[in-house]
């Protein structure tokens, strides 16, 4: 059965991304979607929503509305305290665990085996 | 410029996506139609196009919901596993049938909030379960008070009197008996449901 690295490896970022973005801004789902699948984070909006979801019942993030000058009024999320405690713990992880990954895969000198 | 307007496009593809998202857990089938929805209504009804073909098939999302829906060993998840049991939706929709029968107006009460916290149903399937009950009630008890209310004046007295039992009792029957409609429409949402789901919800 043929393995898609990347989707495994997009599984176990793919929650501090969006902790991420919503650190920088409180965003709706469709901005969430656009930038996430832009760069190819998650496949598309279905995908999401239970990410969100899973997200609000660890008490990682929040719901809220808020009215738009176009349309409906807009559900947006922003991080929790926990939330942002969270992505501070893998932020200062994440270079490490680069660092180490790199230095465990990296081809020896000349590509020999 | 709000754009609230459902355009024909609009609402066929919100129809779509409703059909699809049948086998998808129900609170995240209700995130994802909320936030389509949203978006979409947002845009004049030429973006809104371009959107619906952006977004693509609604198959699709909700295959890509129902991949990434995988349970997780939290204990929300766990509360939410057993209120979206199959055995919790017939006893909430049983009650929520029966209840009012049982005890007036408190068994409907009791039923009613059983199923409010239960994810089988979509929000639109709890609204619909609340609203059509007490709409028909009070329209019912609305047309006996105003079909009655001459009589009862000429009889003397205050009319308010002969009327309250006639109205209070047919509105008790009226609220037991589309309760009863009610809780089979839902018992019957969450077993189609259920077998549509690979799980059982």
């Amino acid at each position: 059965m043929a393995v898609d690295v990347g989707a495994q490896l997009r599984k176990g970022v793919v929650e501090y991304c969006i902790l991420g973005l919503l650190e920088r801004q409180p965003m709706y789902g469709w901005q969430l979607a656009d930038a996430l699948s832009g760069p190819g984070v998650i496949a598309g909006i279905g995908t999401l929503y239970p990410l969100l979801g899973r997200l609000r019942d660890g008490g990682l993030i929040v719901a809220f509305e808020k009215p738009s000058d176009a349309g409906p009024t807009r559900k947006y999320y922003r991080p929790t305290p926990a939330g942002l405690a969270r992505l501070a713990a893998f932020r200062s992880q994440w270079p490490t665990f680069i660092s180490t990954v790199s230095s465990l895969i990296e081809e020896e000198n000349g590509g020999t085996h | 410029m709000a754009h609230t307007e459902t355009s024909p496009e609009v609402a066929a593809y919100l129809r779509e996506l409703d059909s699809a998202l049948a086998h998808v857990a129900p609170d995240v089938a209700d995130e994802i139609r909320g936030g389509i929805e949203e978006e979409l209504l947002s845009l004049s009804p030429d973006d809104a196009r371009d959107r619906i073909v952006q977004l693509g098939d609604a198959r699709f999302i909700a295959a890509q919901a129902a991949d990434e829906d995988e349970p997780v060993p939290s204990s929300s998840a766990r509360r939410r596993s057993i209120l979206g049991s199959r055995i919790y939706a017939v006893v909430a929709a049983v009650v929520l049938a029966v209840g009012a029968f049982l005890v007036p107006l408190v068994g409907w009460a009791f039923g009613y909030v059983l199923a409010s916290v239960s994810p089988v149903w979509r929000r639109w399937e709890k609204v619909v379960a609340v609203a059509f009950p007490l709409g028909m009630t009070v329209l019912v008890g609305g047309f006996f008070a105003v079909a009655g209310y001459p009589g009862a004046a000429v009889a003397g007295g205050n009319p308010w009197f002969t009327l309250l039992p006639i109205v209070l009792s047919n509105a008790a029957i009226v609220l037991a008996v589309t309760n009863a409609i009610i809780g089979v429409w839902l018992l019957v949402r969450a077993l189609v449901r259920a077998r549509l789901s690979v799980d059982g919800f």
